[in-house]
C-alpha cells in the first residue's frame, strides 16, 4: 500500500477518461451522418465505466473500461423527401448524437483527465519528500 | 530522551503510512469519478490515529517491538464509508477530492519534514556529544 | 561634570530632591538586596537546561499534535521546534566551551 500505488490507479483514469474524450469526439464527428458502412445513421456510442480492485481484498479501486455500448435512444426523424437518403416516407433518420450532452462530456472528461494529472504530481512531490529522510 | 525520541518515530511511521493510504483512497476516487454507483472511500485520520494512541496506552508498550500496525485494522472503519448499493448515483465530487488530497499531501510533507528534522537533531547529538 | 558616586542614573539622581529622596532611599536598599545573592555558575547551567528541556518538551508535544492528526499552526510547529533545536544546539556548543576550558584548566601546571 505505498504511494506509487497511487501512480497505477491514476494511470487507469487517464485512460478511461481519454476514451470517454474518444467517443465524444467521435460522435460529434459522426453527429449528421446518415449512411454508415453497416446501413443506416450513425448511433450514438456510449461509454461504460467500471470501478475494479487494484488487488484482490484491497479497498483501492482503480476504473476500466466495461464496454463501449451503442446508445438505444431512437434516431431523430427529419421530414425531407429530397434527401437521398429519405425514406418511403420521405423522413431521413440522423444520428441520435445531442452535440450539447457530447460537449459537456468533452469538458468533463478533460477536467477528470486533468484531475488524474495532478494526482500523478501529488504522488511524485510526496514520494520525493519521503526520501528525504534518507538525506 | 531516547523513549520521546523513539515515541515520535513509530508514531510518525504510522501516521506516514496512514496518510499513503488516505492519498490512495482520495486517488480511487478521482479515477472513478464517472464510475456509475462508485460511492467514495476515505478514512478519518484523527479518529484512527486516536484510538491507535488510546490502544497503544491500554497494551501500555514502551518498547520498539510494537504491535505493528495492520491495514487490517482498518477494515472496519473503511467499511462504515462503503455503503454497499450499487446503481445509485455516484457521490464523487472531482473538488471535494482535489482539495482533500492537497490537505493530505501538505500534512504528509510536513510530517517527513518533522522526522527530518528529528533525524538531524539526533545526528547533531550524536557528533556534537562525541566531542 | 556631576560625580554620581551611587551609579545612579541620571534621572535616578536628579530625584534625590527633598520629594523624592525617600524614593532614592529605597531604590537603594533594594539595590543592595539585590547584591546579597550572585548565582552560581552550576545553578545558571541548571536552569538554561530545565529551559532547553522545556523547550524541547513543547516542540515534541507540537510534532505529536502534527502526528496525530489535530489542527496545527505550521507557523507555531516551525517556531516551537526551531527555538528548540537551535537552543539545544546552543547548549551543546557551551558545554563543549566549558569542557574545553576546563580541560586547559587542568592541563595548567601549578
Amino acid at each position: 500500500m505505498d504511494i506509487l500505488a497511487a501512480g497505477r490507479i491514476a494511470r487507469t483514469g487517464l485512460i478511461a477518461q481519454r476514451t470517454r474524450l474518444n467517443v465524444s469526439a467521435a460522435n460529434i464527428a459522426n453527429a449528421h451522418v446518415t449512411r454508415t458502412l453497416e446501413g443506416g445513421p450513425y448511433r450514438a456510442k456510449n461509454v461504460v465505466l467500471r470501478a475494479v480492485p487494484l488487488a484482490s481484498g484491497s479497498p483501492l479501486r482503480k476504473v476500466e473500461v466495461y464496454a463501449i455500448k451503442d446508445d438505444p435512444s431512437p434516431f431523430r426523424e427529419v421530414y425531407d423527401p429530397g434527401h437521398p437518403d429519405a425514406d418511403a416516407r420521405g423522413i431521413v433518420k440522423y444520428p441520435n448524437v445531442d452535440v450539447i450532452t457530447e460537449m459537456v462530456e468533452l469538458l468533463s472528461a478533460g477536467r477528470a483527465y486533468e484531475a488524474n494529472l495532478n494526482v500523478l504530481t501529488t504522488s511524485k512531490s510526496m514520494f520525493l519528500k519521503t526520501l528525504d529522510l534518507l538525506k | 530522551m531516547w523513549g520521546s525520541l523513539q515515541k515520535v518515530f513509530n508514531l510518525g511511521q504510522i501516521a506516514l503510512k496512514l496518510r499513503s493510504l488516505k492519498h490512495n483512497l482520495i486517488t480511487s476516487n478521482i479515477a472513478n469519478v464517472d464510475t456509475p454507483g462508485y460511492r467514495r472511500q476515505d478514512i478519518p485520520f484523527d479518529k484512527v490515529m486516536q484510538s491507535y494512541l488510546t490502544q497503544e496506552k491500554m497494551l501500555n508498550t514502551t518498547h520498539p517491538k510494537h504491535r505493528p500496525f495492520r491495514t487490517r485494522d482498518l477494515r472496519e472503519t473503511l467499511s462504515t464509508y462503503q455503503p454497499k448499493d450499487l446503481g445509485t448515483p455516484n457521490n464523487v465530487s472531482v473538488e471535494e477530492e482535489m482539495t482533500a488530497m492537497v490537505e493530505n499531501q501538505l500534512l504528509y510533507e510536513a510530517t517527513v519534514q518533522a522526522l527530518v528534522k528529528e533525524l538531524e537533531r539526533l545526528k547533531e547529538i550524536i557528533s556534537e556529544g562525541g566531542k | 561634570m556631576k560625580v554620581n558616586p551611587l551609579g545612579l542614573s541620571t534621572y535616578q539622581a536628579h530625584s534625590l530632591s527633598p520629594r523624592g529622596i525617600t524614593r532614592g532611599v529605597s531604590s537603594f536598599s533594594a539595590l543592595e538586596v539585590n547584591k546579597a545573592k550572585p548565582k552560581e555558575f552550576f545553578e545558571v547551567l541548571l536552569d538554561k537546561v530545565k529551559e532547553v528541556d522545556a523547550k524541547e518538551k513543547e516542540a515534541e508535544k507540537a510534532i505529536l499534535d502534527l502526528l496525530s492528526g489535530k489542527e496545527v499552526d505550521p507557523v507555531e510547529l516551525s517556531m516551537k521546534v526551531s527555538q528548540a533545536d537551535v537552543s539545544m544546539k546552543l547548549l551543546l556548543r557551551l558545554r563543549n566551551k566549558a569542557l574545553e576550558a576546563y580541560q586547559e584548566i587542568m592541563r595548567m601546571q601549578i
